[in-house]
């Protein structure tokens, strides 16, 4: 189950009661396979005896019969075996494969069902079914380019699995002040074109972040980033941290800067999913500069930056580390993971 | 459901066990009723919408073929028999019926803005905000499913969903 906001989940429950329960009204109208040449027609009178409602059927069954008169004429000559192979074929069958044949063609809708019955005895089934063979490899093929970013959004793991593991095994270890991590739906690499002051309706001091999208590592299956690519323009939304100099603010992204950024998605903006303290850099010599609360990230060989030198973001709030390693993004990614399955999503 | 499971209630629906439709309609009744009273309004119509849906996908079950993205494939058949049926009934009844709420509330009052419900706060919606909103949360799709099922450009589908939410974040405020 995907996390949904508060809009979302509260838009979920309300149309998830608002659906009345059908099953007893739809099993009575099932019938074996094999005897749906007239199943159809009994539906009708079915529903009509216990809801006492017209459903409109006998005029679909007209189109339908039409289309499926159309389209077994066009099978007959197509294909005289088909009537061996194809017993359980109905009108409604006919119909519902047409729904599907429109799918398959880009969702044009037809104009009656009769129209979209039409185009399934065009393509035949067996063209339908090509059709949507091509749809979903095309559909399969990421909408963000890069085989890694298809792989990470698909949810495999990494070719290597070690920051899978390191995700999980350390999250003992930093389970309290890395969660947050669970709320990750984007995660890329960004440079920073612009950084300016803004205010949110809550009136506390934001920063407005014109960002270039470098890379794409993680995404989530998520309602909001979805449109995200590599090259996009984004705006990111962080709280600053009150001091009247926009400059002086310890936890800013610089313009020009490079860096990696966990972006969650709140009241519809894209947001640092750790919004008070400094982002991931990537500096010149290709090391990954980030803060205490990754401990989960921390590593022998992870060197530590003096609090407020030069390197060290000028993090008030503790040590800021370095990792020079290739496997840094991996284990990024692995944790953010790690914590989302964790969190049952 | 994920899409092996769906392949596998498909199977059991050929098989005529009727358990394969039982799980696809514990799962997707919600989903499917919803999508087609976003287009009929009404609520006895989409009840009749949405049985005639899981009846025919009893019947035509042999057509479905695995690893299309079963969500999209059901969602764009539902809402075709609902375009169907909502042409038909123009073309039956030419006065047109005043929409009906989900849950039977009366449209939106500027005047209780304050405690505005979820349900009156869709009603500021336009009908393609409200349809790319149903399908976003409760079909699950992707911005690019919905873009293709509408005939829409993606980022039309992205930009109108997000003004939509921000809308009903900003009225229910």
């Amino acid at each position: 189950m995907k996390r949904k906001n508060g809009i979302e989940r509260e838009y979920r429950e309300m149309m998830t009661q608002a659906a009345p329960d059908l099953w007893e009204r739809i099993e009575s109208g099932l019938e074996d396979h094999a005897e749906t040449g007239g199943a159809e027609s009994s539906h009708a009178e079915t529903d009509r005896k216990e809801t006492g409602r017209i459903l409109h059927l006998p005029r679909r069954r007209m189109y339908g019969a039409a289309a499926a008169v159309a389209a077994v004429l066009v099978i007959l000559v197509a294909a005289p075996g088909f009537l061996e192979m194809n017993k359980t074929g109905s009108s409604s069958t006919a119909r519902f494969a047409a729904g599907g044949a429109a799918y398959d063609m880009g969702a044009t809708v037809p104009e009656t069902t009769a129209a979209a019955a039409e185009m399934a005895a065009e393509g035949g089934m067996d063209g339908a079914a090509a059709a949507g063979g091509a749809i979903a490899a095309e559909m399969a093929e990421d909408e963000y380019g890069e085989a890694a970013t298809q792989q990470y959004r698909s949810g495999d793991l990494p070719e290597s699995n070690e920051g899978q593991n390191a995700g999980s095994a350390s999250l003992s270890a930093g389970q309290y002040i890395e969660t947050d991590l669970k709320d990750t739906r984007l995660l890329c690499q960004v440079t920073i074109e612009k950084a300016s002051d803004s205010e949110k309706a809550d009136g506390r001091p934001h920063i407005r972040y014109e960002a270039r999208v470098d890379d794409i590592f993680y995404m989530s299956e998520d309602t909001d980033t979805e449109a995200v690519e590599k090259g996009d323009s984004i705006i990111i939304e962080a709280a600053a941290d009150g001091t009247e100099d926009l400059q002086q603010d310890s936890f800013m992204m610089k313009e020009g800067g490079v860096y990696i950024v966990p972006l969650t998605v709140r009241d519809g903006a894209l947001e640092p999913v750790f919004p008070d303290e400094p982002q991931i850099e990537i500096k010149e010599d290709g090391g990954y500069l980030f803060p205490d609360r990754y401990v989960s990230l921390q590593d022998e060989e992870t060197a530590v930056m003096q609090d407020g030198s030069d390197e060290g973001q000028g993090n008030p709030d503790g040590q800021v580390h370095i990792r020079k390693d290739e496997r840094f993004i991996t284990d990024l990614v692995g944790l953010i993971k790690a914590y989302t399955a964790s969190s049952g999503d | 459901m994920t899409e092996q499971l769906f392949t596998e209630s498909i199977s059991q629906i050929c098989k005529n066990e009727k358990e394969g439709l039982r799980r696809i309609y514990e799962d997707y009744n919600p989903m499917i009723y919803s999508a087609v009273w976003e287009i009929v309004r009404n609520r006895e119509d989409a009840e009749d919408l949405t049985s005639e849906f899981f009846i025919r996908l009893w019947n035509a079950a042999d057509t479905y073929r695995s690893g299309r993205g079963h969500r999209a494939w059901m969602l764009t058949i539902a809402r075709n028999m609902a375009l169907d049926h909502l042409r038909k009934r123009r073309r039956e009844e030419p006065v047109e019926e005043l929409p009906e709420d989900p849950q039977g509330q009366k449209a939106f009052d500027e005047g209780v803005v304050n405690a505005v419900s979820l349900a009156q706060a869709l009603q500021t919606l336009k009908e393609d905000e409200r349809e790319i909103v149903n399908l976003k949360i409760m079909g699950e799709l992707t911005f690019r499913e919905i873009a293709r099922m509408l005939g829409k450009p993606q980022g039309t589908v992205a930009w109108c969903y997000r003004t939509a939410i921000r809308k009903l974040r900003e009225v229910r405020l």
